[in-house]
């Protein structure tokens, strides 16, 4: 026999298999009404039904922040619920801006995290971060939030350095009806939403409008006033927000889910910062700043055979931004593709890739000078779920490799093993991620600083490289019984070529009548991290659900392969950016049916070289149901004290000190 | 050499057919083994097969139009996918003969009223208060919260190993003055036993 025959006849059976595997039946309930119990409990689920159990059998650090948290929390915007989520580290530096990382590197310029929206990156490739102010969403449309912390690059591609965070609103299926919702407060002015969701026979839609007014904070007398402000009096970092979308999530088959979602927002904020006038001083400004934009994206997820399940996805998102120092247009394509192939052989297998154009037209200023510019960004993955033990242990290899412009392919590798028993799981994970560089490194000139005769100048001239993290993952995860989960997470992260600031006084030359101290944008550090994530979930009864978590971080980074003063200051500067240890408690109480009590207690660590104290947080809220359909809720934030340093000013905008609030809210529903 | 090949190629094919026929002959038991469908779509049918095996007293809902009398009133509660669906259901030709009646209604008197009672997820925090309404009253009450039949819920659908399986508190069920079927209680797991 040749071997062309061997392979020939090989053929045939995988054809014989492929065949006797496509005769498995995908059963609608017409089919399953004609089984008896017997055959019914023979029935296997589809994926998609696994809801939160797939988490469990997940070699990663997940965590699922529900709907239902975010209601009970009180929460006002995305960040504010991202602080249920243990690890995470949200700090607030004025009412507007947020700061949002995990395993440190904490800067509202945070650029080691991806964030989604429903499969839309939130994060600006200008600067690899994320402009939380315009991320905005009904919360009561938000169906999860998944946070997956370590690298995930090899799955979900670049930025995933240090993590994921995944918010998936709510199919429109379950939106169906007329909800309206508002309140008002002593920081929350005004804010009121409206939705209503219908139906066709085949297909479900939402529409709806949000609102919102929010004052600014309060002045921090340790910032220098050079805005000649009054001290105690609430600063100009208000915001005005106003959005509008719709959602459409249509059967077109029991193999074919399509959803269309589109959302498009105005955002007016005010904000005190200061510009740098070359050679003579910084000079404060107050203004307003306005942002708007508008997105659309089409899902489509089919069976293509059975257990072939394809999945695409292409999304434009148009982007405006007027702040003090520039103004930015940006539009973005972008189209993914993935295929998850039938398991075969005990390998599961998922093949993708994805494109995006992201096109920035900048409006300089006095101060920057960035071009336009296009960025291309293409990919190809593959990921390998190979069960060794049949419903025990997994391991799960996956490659990205993704080319961007500046340096070209880059790989990111992981590999993943996890052992699951009935009552515990456990896993460990090696992983490689990497965050690309982006615009203002490859091309921006900012005056930072200046003083008579001279003036600093932050340079992106392109030296920067990809910053490289390679990790080292084991957890625990414990659930005895449904209600209790436990899981614990010990990391090892090695960072090379973290990108900071190299301030080169021996390149300082003249320009005009002034001297430019250059301070160039490049990998000037290496550095590991290494910590513990413990996380609780326990519904004690019926009617108190309890949780807590705790996180130790300990850093350390090296000049390297700069060594000077600014880089050793960096290296310092970067271990102090969060605090080592911070605990959250928080309690959901049911005292009786119709009422609701929930309490959020953190507690965070000095950080930042003791210039913010270490603080602890209580965040309480009553709800009540009177009837059915209406829901009335009281929220008090930052109980324990009148008000609260949560993070260090930014190069955009000057800090403020957090305040004591409270709002009343009320919701209704009618279906 | 070459009777060894021969040998070798007589054994490769006898090896492919034997592969064939066990593939051919196992592909029918494998198909019916692993019908695979929608976790809403199941568990909405495993409600009303759960349905098909209560008993109410006889001054309540009866099963069956032919008596004159309306059929069990399910009330869905915080699961509009599970309620979509049985509302699809009620109609088929198979549910016709039980005369089901569907709601999802918040009222107490609706809550107090139904002959089912199916507490969706999202109800997680509440359900005892739920229970606590229809206590003692003939009102069958699912639920897929983790650990309701323990907590005092008559029939609890679990997710387990990509299935579902079910925990019938009968100690509840008694109390309410309902009967499920033995044939329904050996398939699943019984909690609540007067033994227990």
């Amino acid at each position: 026999m040749s071997i062309k025959t061997i392979g020939g006849s090989w053929f045939l059976i995988l054809l014989c298999m492929a065949v006797s595997a496509y005769a498995e039946e995908y059963a609608q309930t017409d089919v399953l009404l004609d089984m008896d119990m017997q055959q019914l409990m023979n029935v296997t689920v589809t994926s998609a039904g696994k809801r939160n159990e797939k988490y469990y059998s997940t070699a990663a650090a997940v965590y699922v922040i529900s709907n239902d948290d975010i209601r009970r929390s009180g929460a006002m915007s995305i960040p504010e619920a991202l602080r249920l989520a243990p690890g995470v580290e949200v700090q607030q530096p004025n009412a507007n801006q947020f700061a949002v990382s995990i395993r440190g590197h904490n800067d509202v310029f945070s650029d080691k995290l991806l964030v989604l929206m429903d499969g839309r990156a939130l994060y600006s490739p200008t600067f690899s971060g994320v402009w939380w102010l315009v991320q905005n969403y009904p919360l009561e449309d938000i169906d999860h939030i998944e946070v997956i912390r370590g690298p995930a690059g090899a799955v979900w591609g670049s930025n995933a350095v240090n993590g994921v965070i995944n918010i998936i609103t709510k199919h429109a299926r379950n939106t169906q009806g007329f909800m309206l919702s508002g309140g008002a407060g002593t920081e929350e002015k005004g804010f009121g939403t409206l939705r209503y969701g219908w139906n066709s026979e085949q297909a479900n839609y939402r529409a709806y409008a949000m609102i919102e007014n929010r004052d600014g904070g309060i002045y921090d007398p340790a910032v220098a006033n050079i805005w000649a402000m009054k001290p105690g009096a609430d600063t100009p970092d208000y915001r005005k927000l106003g959005q509008a979308g719709f959602r459409m999530d249509w059967n077109a088959s029991h193999l074919t889910q399509v959803s269309l979602i589109g959302n498009t927002y105005r955002v007016k904020e005010g904000a005190f910062g200061y510009l740098a006038r070359a050679g003579v001083s910084n000079t404060p400004f107050i203004t307003n700043n306005n942002y708007s934009g508008s997105n659309m994206l089409l899902h489509l997820d089919h069976e293509v055979l059975r257990d072939t399940q394809l999945s695409a996805q292409v999304y434009v998102d148009r982007s405006r931004m007027e702040v003090a120092l520039l103004s930015e247009t940006r539009d973005t394509l972008d189209a993914e593709l993935q295929l998850d192939l039938p398991e075969f052989f005990r390998q599961s297998i998922s093949v993708g890739g994805g494109y995006r154009l992201s096109r920035a037209d900048i409006t300089n200023s006095s101060v920057l000078q960035l071009a336009d510019a296009t960025n291309v960004l293409y990919s190809l993955f593959v990921q390998d779920d190979i069960t060794l033990i049949r419903d025990r242990l997994k391991l799960t290899a996956g490659l990205k490799a993704e080319h961007n412009q500046y340096t070209g392919w880059e790989m990111q590798p992981s590999l993943r093993a996890i052992y699951t028993a009935d009552q515990w799981g456990l896993w460990a994970a090696a992983s490689r991620a990497l965050r690309m560089p982006n615009m203002v490194e490859n091309g921006q000139t900012l005056d930072v600083k200046a003083g008579p005769g001279y003036v600093a100048r932050l340079i992106g001239d392109g030296r920067m490289r990809p910053e490289q993290v390679t990790a080292y993952e084991v957890g625990l995860r414990l659930h005895p019984h449904d209600d209790l989960l436990f899981q614990a997470t010990a990391f090892k992260m090695f960072y090379k070529g973290v990108a900071d600031t190299h301030l080169d006084n021996a390149a300082a030359f003249v320009e005009n009548t002034y001297l430019v101290v250059p301070i160039y944008m490049t990998n000037v550090l290496d550095g590991n991290a290494q910590g513990i994530e413990l996380d609780l979930t326990w519904q004690a009864k019926t009617w108190i659900k309890l949780k807590g978590s705790y996180t130790h971080l300990r850093s350390h980074y090296q000049p390297a392969p700069i060594n000077d003063a600014e880089t050793r200051y960096s290296a310092y500067v970067l271990r102090e950016q969060t605090p080592e240890n911070r605990y959250h408690i928080g309690a959901s109480i049911n005292p009786g049916y119709d009422i609701e009590l929930d309490l959020n207690f953190s507690h965070w660590d000095r950080f930042k070289r003791d210039r913010v104290a270490r603080y602890n947080r209580l965040d309480a809220r009553i709800g009540w149901k009177p009837v059915d359909g209406v829901e009335l809720s009281l929220v008090g934030k930052n109980l324990l004290q009148a008000t609260h340093k949560e993070d260090l000013e930014s190069t955009l905008e000057a800090s403020t000190l957090q305040q004591q609030s409270y709002l009343f809210k009320a919701t209704y529903r009618y279906k | 050499m070459i009777c060894c090949y021969k040998s070798l190629r007589s054994f490769l094919y006898a090896c492919l057919v034997v592969l064939l026929l066990s593939v051919m002959t196992t592909a029918p038991v494998s198909a019916a083994e692993r019908v695979r469908a929608g976790v809403s779509d199941l568990t909405s049918v495993y409600i009303f097969n759960f349905i098909r095996f209560t008993d109410w007293p006889a001054n309540n809902a009866e099963k069956g139009p032919e008596q004159n009398k309306p059929g069990p009133l399910i009330n869905v509660l915080y699961d509009q996918k599970i309620h979509d669906t049985l509302q699809s259901i009620v109609s088929k030709p198979a549910a016709q003969p039980l005369g089901l009646r569907l709601q999802s209604c918040q009222q107490t008197s609706c809550i107090q009223n139904s002959s089912v009672l199916y507490i969706g997820e999202s109800d997680r925090g509440h359900f005892g208060q739920l229970l606590e309404l229809v206590e003692g009253k003939p009102v069958l009450t699912i639920s897929d919260i983790p650990g309701f039949a323990e907590q005092g819920g008559m029939i609890e659908i679990k997710y387990h190993n990509e299935k579902l399986t079910f925990v019938v508190n009968l100690k509840a069920v008694e109390g309410a003055g309902l009967y499920i079927s033995a044939q329904l209680l050996q398939l699943g797991k019984v909690v609540g036993r007067d033994n227990e």
